[in-house]
């Protein structure tokens, strides 16, 4: 049996608060972007709360339902789901789409979170 | 190097020491009608074309034969190759190769859909350097050693840009800040994908042919799928919320902020609403972040900023770029505004230049090229705008191409500017009294882009000095719709048309996931681009039912009923004339570019140009392309009497100049524009005009 990964439970944020958590935070976001209808959403949502803990105190991590909030689905620019999207000093500096094992993300925003 | 520029011949045994010209500017104005400049010029306007008239040549009506489809890939390309549309082989503005599904199209600027040597290419041979600029159907670049500034699109740097235009409305009622992006990407959270795409691209969805109007054509149900759907004005819109502004560095006192989406959503700029000494909001700033200590740009009412230079991020590196906000409404007690903002332009990349350290260049020394706007259309200050940036845009190209010909060596130089072009689409439909109220207004617009090309040829004119010669030429020219009749759905060039074959019973529809598309397995024959019918033939097409044997009997039975066809509103046919593949070769058509049935509208149906006889003329307005030469080795003040083509003027340039001749050229040399005496001729700079037979180019007479 294969050792259970540590989590961190990552909250779901809603449009209205998007702008100043993502944008607006001095520290570095991850934004998970997906729905409970996609696959691969669910299998990448527990990999997203591992990265949580791995990068707790050094990034806040979110997600946001992309079936609700459509408009800022699009607002930026991104294609299909699942979605980690980067924010850092206040622009996006990463997107990653569909899933990716832990530890090739774990090496992605080790180049980018200080 | 033999490059002609002391008479010598150039390599390849096919120049001559006869020639009179040194240098050829060929200056192509998209879309230009002959008959609106020579009504402008007797009414004392154009003083630019008047000059070029008055010192040159020009036909009768100052026109020329376009080649049809009279549509710009394929004129564009016989203006470069002296070839007829089956010998180059670019047939639309999207191209069809047989053997692909009948729904799959190619688009047309491309190179590499050229199957004619260009006058480039011919010119390379002779090592004499080519300056090509903007010219459709000429990127990738073919030659070495020469300048290519785009040429894969209608203007300049429009598949080039980083982040798309964009409209800011700000209200202090507004509590969140909401942008809706121009393409709605149906790849999105719409329709699910769970695949392994992976992007780190911070940029919109920037297919390879995306730019307004740009998109893959598809099927022609309506009117407004086709031709219209690509002249649609289309915007970002962000909706911002404005209140006062708070944690700044140096915000003046009563100030109000905003955020500002930019870099396809990707960042955000933080702006200001800046009041005067009187109290009065009169101008907007904006920063790259809120302790910044100059703004990046700012500008008032009605005004445009300088250009704002920024950084924007992509794939984690910052590009730096350029753009400009123009300001459309402002509130002077500070509770509203509403802004455009262009294109941001890529400075450092140079996708669309050759050598790629070009458009570095050109922006440092010239500075960055402004697109024209397309935010919105058919209103004054939508309309203005787009005036206002054209004319910039012209005037960029102007010193852009002046940067380029006073420091590089070339011996020609070709270029097409689309302003005209894309004017008659847009306005020309409304310039008619039964077809608008405004028309004098809309009458005014499309004078105003005749006046800016005048002004564009005028300065680049400037540059004759005894031993260059300048054509100045279009594709096709434009006529307005009928207010009498509706545009038949036949003769689109964008996609495949099912209306009037649908009614005939030869396109079969099928309904697929709540829309529709066309059923192969019943379908005989479809209507695809502006002018071709192709049967759906078993064996040559991948869907094919009709059996070969059944071809002939098959287009003639086509080409009956669409000479039967009758306007279901006026009674009237539609159908000029149509032809089978054998004879459409009379009119430079054929081959595996070409339908099985070529068809022309008459001219109450002509949808702008391009399904029209390039002839034809409607109401004030004709489709002819226009034809002017003048400088080194041409007569001057005449008109001659002699039908001109298009394919007539690489022969005639070659000639003039001593040059390989295209190897495909399918024109003649136009004799009757050369000054045949050395008193006529205007002399080439430093050293007695040259005479002599020719003995390069062209058998006379044109195909």
């Amino acid at each position: 049996m294969r050792p259970e990964i540590p989590r961190r439970p990552v909250s779901h944020i809603t449009d209205t608060e998007f702008e100043a958590l993502a944008f607006g935070s001095e520290r570095p976001v991850l934004v998970f972007f997906g729905s409970r209808r996609c696959k691969i959403c669910r299998q990448l949502f527990p990999v997203t709360e591992a990265i949580a803990h791995d990068f707790q105190g050094r990034m806040n991590v979110y997600g946001v339902d992309a079936g609700k909030y459509r408009l800022l689905f699009q607002s930026l620019r991104l294609r299909g789901i699942p979605q980690l999207v980067l924010f850092l000093d206040g622009e996006v500096k990463l997107r990653l789409g569909g899933f990716h094992p832990h530890p090739v993300l774990v090496d992605q925003l080790e180049q980018w979170v200080p | 190097m033999a490059n002609g520029k002391d008479g010598a011949p150039g390599n390849g045994g096919s120049s001559n020491n006869n020639s009179k010209a040194k240098k050829v500017m060929l200056l192509g104005l998209d879309g230009a009608d002959p008959a609106v400049i020579r009504k402008y010029v007797a009414e004392g306007k154009l003083p630019g074309f008047k000059r070029a008239l008055d010192a040159g040549v020009t036909t009768s009506d100052l026109g020329m034969q376009s080649v049809l489809p009279a549509i710009t890939p394929p004129n564009w390309a016989s203006i470069a190759t002296g070839a007829y549309p089956a010998t180059h082989g670019i047939t639309c503005f999207w191209n069809h190769t047989l053997g692909n599904e009948l729904d799959v199209l190619d688009y047309g600027f491309d190179s590499g859909l050229l199957k004619a040597e260009t006058i480039w290419q011919a010119y390379a041979r002779a090592g004499k350097k080519s300056i090509i600029f903007n010219y459709p159907t000429s990127w990738p670049p073919q030659v070495e050693d020469a300048i290519y500034v785009d040429g894969t699109s209608i203007y300049t740097n429009l598949r080039g840009y980083i982040d798309y235009e964009k409209v800011y409305e700000g209200r202090t009622e507004y509590a969140e800040l909401i942008e809706i992006p121009h393409v709605v990407d149906n790849t999105g959270a719409n329709c699910r994908f769970e695949g392994e795409e992976t992007s780190q691209k911070a940029e919109i969805s920037k297919d390879t042919y995306e730019g307004y109007g740009y998109t893959q054509p598809g099927l022609v149900t309506t009117t407004q799928d086709g031709e219209l759907s690509a002249d649609v004005p289309t915007a970002d819109q962000i909706f911002t919320p404005l209140g006062p502004a708070e944690g700044w560095t140096s915000a003046p006192a009563g100030a109000r902020e905003f955020i500002l989406p930019v870099n396809n959503g990707q960042a955000r700029r933080v702006g200001l609403l800046v009041a005067d000494e009187q109290g009065q909001y009169s101008r907007i700033q904006i920063y790259a972040s809120k302790t910044a200590a100059v703004p990046l740009g700012e500008a008032g009412p009605g005004e445009w900023s300088g250009w704002i230079y920024d950084h924007y991020t992509i794939d984690g590196a910052a590009i730096p770029v350029a753009y400009k906000i123009r300001v459309l409404e402002l509130d002077p007690a500070g509770n509203s505004f509403k802004f455009y903002s262009s294109y941001v332009l890529d400075l450092k990349t140079g996708k669309y230049f050759y050598p790629q350290n070009i458009g570095e260049e050109l922006y440092s020394k010239v500075g960055p090229m402004l697109q024209p706007s397309n935010y919105s259309r058919l209103n004054p200050q939508a309309d203005q705008v787009l005036l206002e940036s054209i004319e910039e845009m012209y005037s960029w190209h102007v010193d852009a191409i002046n940067h380029l010909l006073d420091n590089n060596e070339w011996d020609l130089f070709y270029t097409h500017m689309h302003g005209i072009d894309m004017f008659n689409h847009f306005y020309l439909d409304h310039t008619l009294p039964a077809a608008s109220a405004e028309y004098e207004r809309y009458q005014e617009i499309i004078y105003k882009i005749y006046e800016i090309s005048d002004r564009f040829i005028s300065a680049l004119l400037d540059r004759l000095d005894g031993g260059t010669a300048a054509f100045i030429v279009s594709d096709h020219a434009g006529v307005a719709k009928n207010p009498e009749t509706d545009h038949p759905l036949i003769g689109d060039m964008w996609g495949i048309n099912v209306g009037i074959l649908g009614d005939l019973g030869y396109t079969q529809l099928k309904e697929s996931g709540g829309s529709y598309e066309i059923d192969w397995s019943r379908t005989t024959a479809v209507a695809q681009r502006a002018t071709f019918i192709y049967l759906n033939v078993k064996g040559r097409d991948p869907q094919g039912i009709v059996d070969p044997a059944d071809y002939d009997s098959t287009v003639a039975k086509i080409i009956d009923d669409l000479y039967s066809y009758r306007d279901p509103k006026t009674g009237r046919r539609v159908i000029s004339f149509a032809l089978n593949r054998n004879d459409m070769e009379v009119v430079g058509l054929g081959g595996e570019n070409s339908g099985d049935i070529f068809y022309i509208l008459e001219p109450d149906f002509t949808r702008c140009h391009g399904n029209g006889l390039s002839n034809h003329t409607l109401l004030g307005y004709s489709m002819r392309a226009l034809f002017i030469a003048l400088g080194a080795g041409v007569k001057s003040g005449e008109v001659i009497d002699r039908k001109v083509k298009v394919v007539d003027i690489v022969p005639t340039i070659c000639h003039l100049t001593g040059s390989p001749v295209p190897e495909n050229a399918e024109g003649g040399i136009i004799y009757q524009i050369l000054a045949d005496s050395a008193e006529e001729e205007i002399p080439v700079t430093g050293q007695p005009a040259e005479t002599g037979e020719p003995v390069t180019a062209g058998t006379g007479g044109g195909a």
